[in-house]
């Protein structure tokens, strides 16, 4: 945590530490800064968990630098929407699973576009539209194709990041 | 000779393979060797029986084939079988040029997107469901069909034409009492049932025909993850607010043991058919309090117990990869078809469970099983806070539970029963399995076992909430 007084960084036992001999020492709900000795209150468990699931959500949002990168191998739970990639594996252990996939047409050497991420990620191979889980996106490996500048990212990419942002 | 070939290391495996296969198959030997090469269970089990103790040999050679493909082989045939496909259909089509975003596109994209999608899917169930089947069906419809052409005409006339033709009343009851196949059994099935049906049928059959339903299964996919199943579900679990019993084999869509019992004993559980959200909704009307509970509580129930019942079977969802076809306009012969067959197949299974219904109570009546069986049920009525004349309703619950919500209309209509005693009974009787038809296809299904075990937690289950219901309302005096 920071002092909010000294901005000066420490751990929880350090300001523990610091308390000495104060009566107070387990009921009080301040924390005191060890290199200037100001107090101040404690963060509330409730924040605390509140900071712990925002940092886990933007970690799962993809990441920027990888969705940057004009070409290169990932997963196609990283595209961005309204890109395009080359499928080149499917990776599961489930044999069924690789076979439904196969079926619907999603086989090495298929470009396939994504259309939205959220709920559900749907693509388009062709002519035709898939809806698959997150789950299902991140066992098929791809190598992004470089985007058509002509086309314009219309409205649509910039929904997408709201909702992602909403979420967060 | 094939039509095409695939390349030559493949080919030569299937030649192995085909080299091995003796017995003659419905197939020709070539695709039963690129089925071997595909792992294929069922052709395996097949060839195995077929060949008896010249299997292993066949097995090594499919083995060997592998070996020399690796892990490829399904790549290879997948992506040969698709670049065929493709060539054939290059060679008969022709692509618009351009890329014009048609309106059908358009509506497709706001029916995928979550910020306009669930206020669509909102949209189709108040109109599709609330307005069209509840109202003009159950409401408007019934009361042309019960009220006039049975309660007035055809009620009248047979129970005098039967009352002439039998004197003795103890079998004139048969056909024409209280619980007759007639007055009770055929009208209810006519009047009651086939409106509320048919409706309901109609809107399932013109969503199912615009290509609707991948797009919720894809919008609602995430919370069936939480209750063990994915967004395919959606299809048997909305069937179910047509039929159970229908949708109970339609679960077969479904690909694994485990999302196959979650999903069939949801539907048990708590997933009222059309005719039984008819009969409830028509219960609770002047009660919107009650209905908005009863609605909250399913929901919850659904929820809660699918949760837990999914954390209690070992295993994961499945993954959800489903094709969404483009949004069509319905086509009025699909619907029609559709439609009738679904309310032919219903009414066929309906009916003669309603005259058996009737004939079973008859015989109860005459040799007073019946009056015992309702005093046995009597305190059950007593501990859920309902008047002694409830545990009959009770009794006609274990056959179909929108059958015991009839008898309650009538208690109703004679002022019997508080908002409150409405709730409660509706609930409990929501909870009971739905039909006799539908626990027999569970059986079917899912086997006697599983069958007998889910139905000793539904009736009991549906009591103790019930029970929980009474109490809660007790303790925090609420009227409604």
């Amino acid at each position: 945590m920071k002092c909010s007084f000294c901005n000066s960084e420490f751990t929880e036992e350090e300001s523990v530490k610091s308390c000495g001999h104060c009566a107070l020492f387990s009921g009080c709900r301040l924390v005191k800064c060890p290199s200037c000795g100001y107090e101040m209150p404690q963060t509330p468990e409730i924040v605390k968990r509140f900071r712990k699931w925002r940092t886990r959500l933007s970690a799962r949002k993809p990441s920027d630098t990888a969705a940057k990168e004009s070409t290169g191998e990932g997963l196609l739970s990283d595209l961005r929407t309204g890109s395009r990639a080359e499928v080149i594996d499917i990776r599961t252990s489930n044999p069924r699973e690789r076979g439904k996939l196969l079926a619907l047409g999603i086989t090495p050497g298929t470009i396939v576009a994504l259309v939205q991420r959220v709920p559900s990620f749907v693509i388009r191979v062709g002519y035709t539209q898939l809806a698959l889980d997150r789950e299902t996106a991140a066992t098929i490996v791809i190598v992004r194709l470089r985007e058509n500048p002509e086309r314009p990212k219309g409205r649509r990419l910039e929904q997408v990041r709201d909702i992602a942002d909403a979420e967060g | 000779m094939a039509p095409f070939s695939y390349d030559p290391a493949l080919e030569q495996a299937i030649d192995r393979v085909e080299r091995y296969l003796t017995d003659s198959y419905p197939l020709s030997r070539r695709s039963v060797a690129l089925l071997l090469l595909q792992r294929d269970s069922e052709i395996s089990d097949r060839v195995r029986a077929a060949e008896g103790n010249r299997y292993p040999a066949v097995e090594q050679s499919v083995e060997m084939g592998r070996s020399v493909l690796g892990l490829r082989t399904d790549d290879i045939i997948a992506v040969r079988l698709r670049s065929q496909a493709a060539e054939i259909a290059r060679s008969v089509t022709t692509h618009p040029s351009g890329t014009r975003v048609s309106i059908s596109d358009a509506l497709s994209r706001l029916t995928m997107s979550p910020i306009t999608g669930l206020p669509i899917l909102a949209l189709a169930l108040w109109f599709g469901l609330y307005q069209f089947v509840g109202f003009f069906g159950g409401g408007t419809l019934v009361k042309l069909l019960e009220g006039g052409l049975f309660g007035q005409h055809l009620n009248p006339w047979m129970t005098g034409l039967i009352t002439r033709l039998i004197p003795w009343p103890w079998l004139s009851d048969l056909f024409v009492g209280d619980y007759g196949i007639w007055t009770l059994g055929v009208t209810y099935a006519v009047a009651l049932i086939f409106p509320v049906v048919g409706t309901f049928f109609l809107a399932f059959s013109v969503l199912e025909d615009t290509g609707y339903f991948p797009r919720l299964a894809m919008l609602i996919d995430r919370l069936f993850k939480g209750i063990g199943l994915n967004g395919k579900a959606v299809i048997p679990i909305v069937l179910g607010f047509g039929c159970d019993t229908m949708a109970t084999i339609v679960t077969r869509i479904l690909e694994t043991r485990r999302e196959r019992i979650i999903a069939t004993f949801l539907l048990s559980l708590a997933i009222p058919c059309s005719a039984q959200i008819g009969v409830m909704t028509a219960l609770l009307t002047g009660h919107p309090a009650a209905f908005g509970l009863w609605v909250g509580i399913m929901a919850a129930i659904f929820l809660v117990i699918g949760y837990l019942t999914a954390r209690l079977l070992p295993g994961e969802s499945a993954r959800f990869a489903m094709e969404i076809p483009p949004l069509r306009w319905p086509s009025f012969g699909n619907i029609v078809t559709k439609t009738f067959a679904r309310m032919q197949w219903y009414f066929m299974e309906v009916l003669p469970l309603f005259i058996l219904a009737s004939v079973f109570i008859w015989m109860g009546r005459l040799t007073g099983l019946f009056g015992l069986t309702v005093r046995g049920l009597t305190p059950v009525a007593r501990a859920l806070g309902l008047p002694d004349a409830t545990a009959e309703t009770f009794l006609f619950g274990f056959f179909r539970r929108d059958y015991g919500a009839a008898g309650l209309y009538r208690m109703r209509e004679t002022g019997t029963l508080s908002g409150n005693q409405l709730l409660v009974a509706v609930v409990t009787l929501t909870i009971f399995l739905p039909c006799v038809a539908q626990f027999l296809m569970v059986k079917k299904e899912r086997g006697l076992k599983m069958a007998i075990g889910m139905a000793a937690f539904i009736f009991p289950f549906a009591i103790v909430i019930g029970g929980l219901l009474n109490l809660c309302l007790v303790a925090l005096k609420l009227r409604l």
